[in-house]
């Protein structure tokens, strides 16, 4: 199978520090991709990378099959949105979108059309003259337009309003049933972005700590809730990410397999069974595990 | 090639408002330094006044000469050297992020400065037969001394001075793409050692007018600004192949 993006063994260093520990990992074409990490995970670095804008000290990538260094065929299939921009401040939004629209071969000039209207970008403003709010919705815009069969978003919506959040992910999903491609979004904005995702990569200190589909996920990591003895009678063999005592009763998270019948012999056991939200998921397996069981 | 185009393209939108803010100013101030001193050759009791008298001569008390393109030259080798100052790092910033190749964004830039060049000198070939045009209608003869033509203005000599001022003009852009490179991969800091270097060196070893070595038309400068260009060039090529993009 061709992946669009498959790293092997890729490690990054600056100076001492290591930004990435030697990750393996796949991305499928056509799926949307969460890339979730704290801070320093090595998230824009991964992404650096991938779109050669960064040099790996070790290992290798691929894109759709190619090393993308240098590689005009490649690199023209991908488009990453950085939360930088990297626009020119005096440039004004029109020469911006039609430098954009040069550079990118499936651009859809009448799809940028509708996405002006929609996100209400000011196309005779300068750059350095838009909030912050009106820079990401640039960004998104040109992430959208380009149609590249890789479209990456780092941190792609910082100061836009839950409204313009809304319309992204909207129209977000609609474009990619039309026109399948594979999108990453690396956010902090986890609960919101879960709407769309297929499948998560979460990076932790340069590693890959998890990497699974969305719908698996939702499957395996799940919340207890109860008396403190049938807790911890039910998750004895489970892996808890989570464990809190409030009196007499206790909450696990647990992320494992679990099948039907155990979570029905729970609810029979007077536990209460919840799924966990992905934001919850996330705090729990990126924390220091010391307070969990 | 199609990538190269639109590197070129790119560059010329990022130096579009310096270029034009750069290039207004410079012909406000020579339309004002023809209009002011003009009547002052024709009448030349008030020529201790005229700034930039060095362009300026009477031969005879009846031929009186003066030029001010010589001075429009080290005016397009500034500009030259500010807009390549400010594009290099954003054109490149922006290039990659547009998923450009390393390489098509150097051969656009080259092509860019090249274009650039050729324009500014072909613009000063001009714009010196224009002045001579002017200053004979007023009576004045065109001061040649300190123009790039020694003796007289034919198609050869034109063609001479239209490749000196390219080189010229070129040399200094490349010179300056090559630093703004190294500067980016490097860090700021060696601004401060690249121009403490530069003063030190002229001051060792061009004690005179700095300037005037600089557009002094010799065969020795063509070829020495020749090898800068290509130097630079080269150079410039193996840094930003090893250039990761700053945030």
């Amino acid at each position: 199978m061709e992946y669009a993006v498959e790293g092997l063994k890729l490690k990054k260093k600056y100076g001492k520090e290591i930004a990435l520990q030697e990750i393996d990992f796949t991305l499928e074409r056509n799926k949307i991709y969460g890339l979730l990490g704290r801070n320093g995970a090595g998230k824009t670095t991964l992404l650096n990378i991938i779109g050669t804008n960064s040099f790996q000290t070790k290992g290798e990538i691929r894109v759709f099959g190619e090393k993308p260094f240098e590689n005009s065929k490649v690199l023209d299939q991908i488009c990453l949105v950085k939360e930088s921009g990297n626009y020119l401040a005096h440039l004004k939004v029109q020469d911006i979108i039609k430098l954009a629209s040069k550079f990118y071969s499936n651009w859809d000039n009448s799809f940028k059309e509708e996405l002006i209207i929609k996100f209400n970008l000011k196309m005779n403003k300068r750059y350095s003259a838009l909030s912050k709010g009106m820079k990401s919705a640039l960004g998104i815009v040109i992430g959208l337009a380009s149609r590249a069969p890789l479209t990456i978003y780092d941190e792609p919506y910082l100061g836009l309003d839950a409204t313009s959040r809304w319309l992204f992910y909207d129209i977000l999903l609609k474009d990619y049933i039309e026109n399948p491609r594979t999108i990453v979004l690396s956010t902090h904005l986890i609960d919101e972005v879960s709407k769309v995702l297929e499948n998560i990569i979460i990076l932790d200190e340069g590693k890959i700590i998890l990497s699974e589909s969305l719908e698996d996920l939702r499957t395996k990591a799940i919340s207890l809730t109860g008396r403190v003895d049938l807790v911890e009678e039910a998750t004895k063999d489970k892996r808890i990410i989570n464990y809190q005592i409030f009196g007499r009763s206790a909450t696990a998270a647990i992320y494992d397999n679990i099948s039907s019948v155990e979570i029905n012999e729970w609810k029979s056991s007077a536990l209460e069974v919840k799924a966990l939200t992905l934001q919850d998921f996330f705090i729990y397996i990126t924390l220091d595990k010391k307070g969990a069981k | 090639m199609k990538k190269v185009m639109q590197n070129l393209y790119l560059n010329f939108i990022c130096s579009k408002q310096l270029l034009i803010l750069l290039s207004v100013v410079c012909s406000i101030y020579m339309v004002f330094l023809y209009l002011n001193n003009i009547p002052k050759v024709l009448f030349p009791t008030a020529l201790r006044n005229l700034p930039y008298a060095q362009y300026t001569q009477i031969i005879s008390m009846n031929k009186p000469s003066m030029s001010y393109i010589p001075m429009l030259f080290i005016f397009l080798v500034v500009i030259t050297i500010l807009i390549t100052l400010r594009v290099t790092e954003n054109s490149f910033n922006l290039s990659l992020s547009l998923g450009s190749t390393r390489k098509d964004y150097f051969y656009g830039s080259m092509f860019f400065y090249t274009l650039l060049a050729a324009v500014f000198s072909i613009s000063l070939t001009i714009l010196f037969l224009v002045e001579k045009l002017i200053l004979n209608s007023f009576g004045i003869n065109q001061l040649l001394g300190y123009s790039f033509l020694s003796k007289k203005v034919d198609l050869i000599n034109l063609l001479r001075m239209n490749i000196y001022v390219f080189v010229t003009l070129l040399a200094g852009a490349t010179l300056i793409y090559m630093l703004s490179f190294l500067v980016y991969k490097v860090g700021r800091v060696l601004w401060a050692i690249i121009i403490f270097g530069i003063v030190t060196i002229y001051m060792r070893v061009y004690p005179y007018n700095f300037l005037d070595r600089i557009i002094n038309p010799s065969k020795i400068n063509v070829i020495i600004y020749l090898i800068i260009i290509f130097v630079s060039y080269l150079i410039s090529y193996f840094v930003m192949m090893k250039t990761e993009l700053r945030n």
